[in-house]
């Protein structure tokens, strides 16, 4: 071929190759490493394209683009363990990539891409409470607490650096392996789940103290209650120093019973964590023998409900009862 | 895949509460329930903060949001309230778009809890046009403790141009005004913020049949199936529909095994069940419980007929016909051996 044609065709073959360019030019996208976007075709999904640089052609359309940056997050959670309620903030690093997830299968891949942000992330907070409980509870079967264990060891059992904890994060990171690609969500192994933040109700730090008080005043009103008998406290008045003093136990309910005039009446009173319980007897013969306190000294009764307050509960409007009036 | 087959709330989950939650909060009006201790007020508060009332209620009742304020958490001073109200309004926002910071802030840690507060209420509720329901779980010791300030101050929020977009839902297992006696909410000008609620006070009442089973059926299933579905039918007959006692007599029978002799008797004795029954007990207020009594003793009741009325609106009895049954007849048991 001569030199001349040689250079027509190379500059027809540059010229075709420029037009090419001219035209998809426009079409041409470049997505970013931390962008994916999804691609339909005359209304279905077709692909998931990116990163780097992709063509989306006039007959198909560009239906939203995802964030598939490898990014960290926390997931606050509420959980009953060993008996005491947390709330747990559980952190780790994940990314979104459907692709990954579930590979090839494009009606799978489909349905991924149409969850909105929100749907996702709120599927996702929703799976990582329900594995976390799961995982709980099998963490108590496999390593229980001693039936007797008290509440800061409870408390204490899903601290940061126990075994109990290790175990219970290990367990959780394989179940969500497993379970978040279901939501087109990859786990990043690189990093570890961790409890980045754990509240435990006041009300428990309260019970460590109040327990260690309660098991004294029973203690010392067991060992002293001849003698204060002997100063002429009665059993009702003992009864009351004790339920005043023992949590979730209505002193006036308790003095109630013990006054509605059995000849013999036992109140068994639970204690709480352990099976103690407090056995208190009036006994009729015993009482006749011992003055009776002036009511005066008695705690006052607390005030009633009026007819005016329970007027004011109603009943939650039942859907069957409409419809049985309709 | 999903991680588990059955989920734990049918479609229909406590549907006339959701539905009424829903019915009310989109008008902007606030409203109380009022549940015994292990009715499940958790239950329902979760379902709302996982944005899940559309399913029950439509999708017209996507555009409410759930921040949840747990009352057991308080430290007793408003600043605290705000603060749990703050930081459960951004945890139920997180997905939006956020405002932006105001530059000026007031010196005090608490008017600048309140400032941000209000900003974000303006903006989800004036900008984005979202209406906010704050979901104030166990809030007895709130109204118990007060200040009746703090509380005018909750009703000064909606005030502030959010009428129609500000609401409440208050769990409690007692009724609000007799908790704040001290404060008197209920007389005439007594408590703006009672009133945005006080004609719209339900009993949480233990759980539908169908809610029951369900909860029992995804605790058998979560458990490897330790039940078969007659034992499970039995436990909610033992248990009624309060949630705290299906669970506990779920537990039991899955470890123990299926009892020997009667179940009632069996279960009353087991230190779970009367913990379980001691907590609702407890919780009732110093009225019902003396009629409770009375009536586990089968006293006479008569002159106390508007209490027993208000335990039977409140779950704990059904009537049938002539007389009542407990909700549980553990429960019954229970009483029955005080």
């Amino acid at each position: 071929m001569t030199t001349v044609a040689l250079v027509a065709l190379f500059v027809v073959v540059l010229a075709v190759v420029a037009l090419a360019v001219i035209i998809v030019w426009p079409w041409m996208r470049i997505v970013p490493e931390s962008e994916r976007i999804v691609i339909y075709r005359l209304g279905r999904f077709r692909s998931i394209r990116g990163p780097g640089l992709t063509v989306v052609f006039p007959w198909e359309q560009l239906e939203r683009t995802i964030d598939a940056r490898n990014q960290p997050t926390e997931v606050e959670a509420r959980v009953f363990a060993f008996g005491v309620p947390n709330t747990v903030t559980l952190s780790f690093w994940y990314s979104f990539d459907p692709a990954r997830a579930v590979g090839r299968d494009r009606e799978k891949l489909s349905r991924l891409v149409q969850l909105s942000e929100m749907e996702r992330r709120s599927q996702m907070e929703i799976m990582v409470r329900d594995s976390l409980g799961t995982q709980v509870s099998a963490l108590e079967e496999d390593s229980p607490l001693p039936k007797d264990a008290t509440i800061p060891e409870r408390a204490l059992a899903l601290g940061v650096g126990k075994p109990r904890c290790a175990k219970l994060l290990t367990w959780l990171k394989r179940d969500l392996r497993r379970a978040l690609p279901s939501l087109g969500i990859i786990l990043d192994d690189s990093h570890n789940i961790v409890f980045s933040g754990r509240r435990i109700s006041p009300e428990i730090i309260e019970a460590f103290s109040r327990n260690r008080s309660r098991t004294l005043n029973k203690e010392w009103l067991k060992q002293n209650a001849d003698e204060l008998r002997g100063l002429g406290l009665t059993n009702e008045m003992l009864a009351h120093m004790l339920a005043s003093s023992t949590e979730g136990v209505d002193a006036g309910h308790l003095q109630k019973v013990m006054l509605s005039g059995a000849a013999a009446t036992e109140v068994e009173v639970g204690m709480g964590q352990g099976n103690e319980t407090v056995t208190t007897a009036v006994k009729q013969e015993a009482q006749s023998a011992r003055p009776q306190p002036p009511a005066q000294e008695t705690e006052p009764v607390p005030e009633h409900l009026t007819e005016r307050d329970l007027a004011v509960l109603k009943t939650v409007p039942r859907a069957e009862n409409r419809r049985k009036s309709a | 895949m999903p991680l588990k087959e059955i989920p734990r709330y049918r479609p229909t989950y406590r549907e006339d509460e959701i539905r009424l939650i829903a019915r009310l909060a989109l008008r902007g009006d606030s409203m109380g329930f009022v549940g015994i201790a292990g009715v499940g007020k958790s239950n329902v508060v979760n379902f709302l903060n996982e944005g899940r009332i559309g399913e029950v209620a439509g999708k017209e009742a996507e555009v409410l949001l759930f921040p949840v304020v747990d009352g057991t958490y308080w430290q007793r001073t408003p600043g605290s309230l705000w603060e749990m109200m703050l930081d459960a309004l951004k945890r139920s926002t997180k997905h939006l778009p956020q405002p932006q910071q105001d530059k000026i802030l007031p010196m005090d840690q608490e008017e600048r809890t309140l400032d941000k507060l209000r900003a974000m209420l303006e903006w989800f509720c004036r900008d984005l046009k979202y209406k906010v329901v704050f979901v104030m779980d166990d809030f007895d010791e709130v109204f118990k403790t007060g200040p009746i300030e703090m509380l005018e101050l909750l009703n000064g929020l909606r005030s502030e141009g959010n009428r129609e977009a500000l609401s409440y839902v208050v769990f409690t297992k007692r009724l609000p005004h007799v908790l704040g006696r001290t404060h008197n909410l209920n007389i005439e000008n007594g408590s703006k913020f009672y009133d945005l609620f006080s004609k719209d006070i339900y009993a949480l009442e233990p759980y539908k049949p169908e809610d029951a089973y369900q909860m029992l059926v995804h605790l058998n299933e979560k458990d490897g199936k330790p039940l078969q579905d007659a034992e499970i039918r039995q436990v909610f007959r033992l248990a009624g529909g309060h949630a705290g006692l299906l669970r506990t007599v779920f537990r039991i029978w899955a470890d123990e095994g299926t009892p020997n002799g009667d179940p009632t008797t069996y279960f009353v004795n087991k230190h779970d069940v009367r913990e379980e029954c001691r907590r609702i007990l407890a919780h009732l207020h110093e009225d019902e419980q003396a009629v409770a009594l009375k009536l586990a003793r089968r006293e006479d009741v008569a002159k106390q007929k508007p209490v027993v009325t208000h335990l039977a609106r409140r779950g704990l009895l059904l009537s049938k016909q002539t007389n009542y049954a407990w909700f549980s007849p553990l429960f019954g048991r229970f009483l029955g051996t005080l």
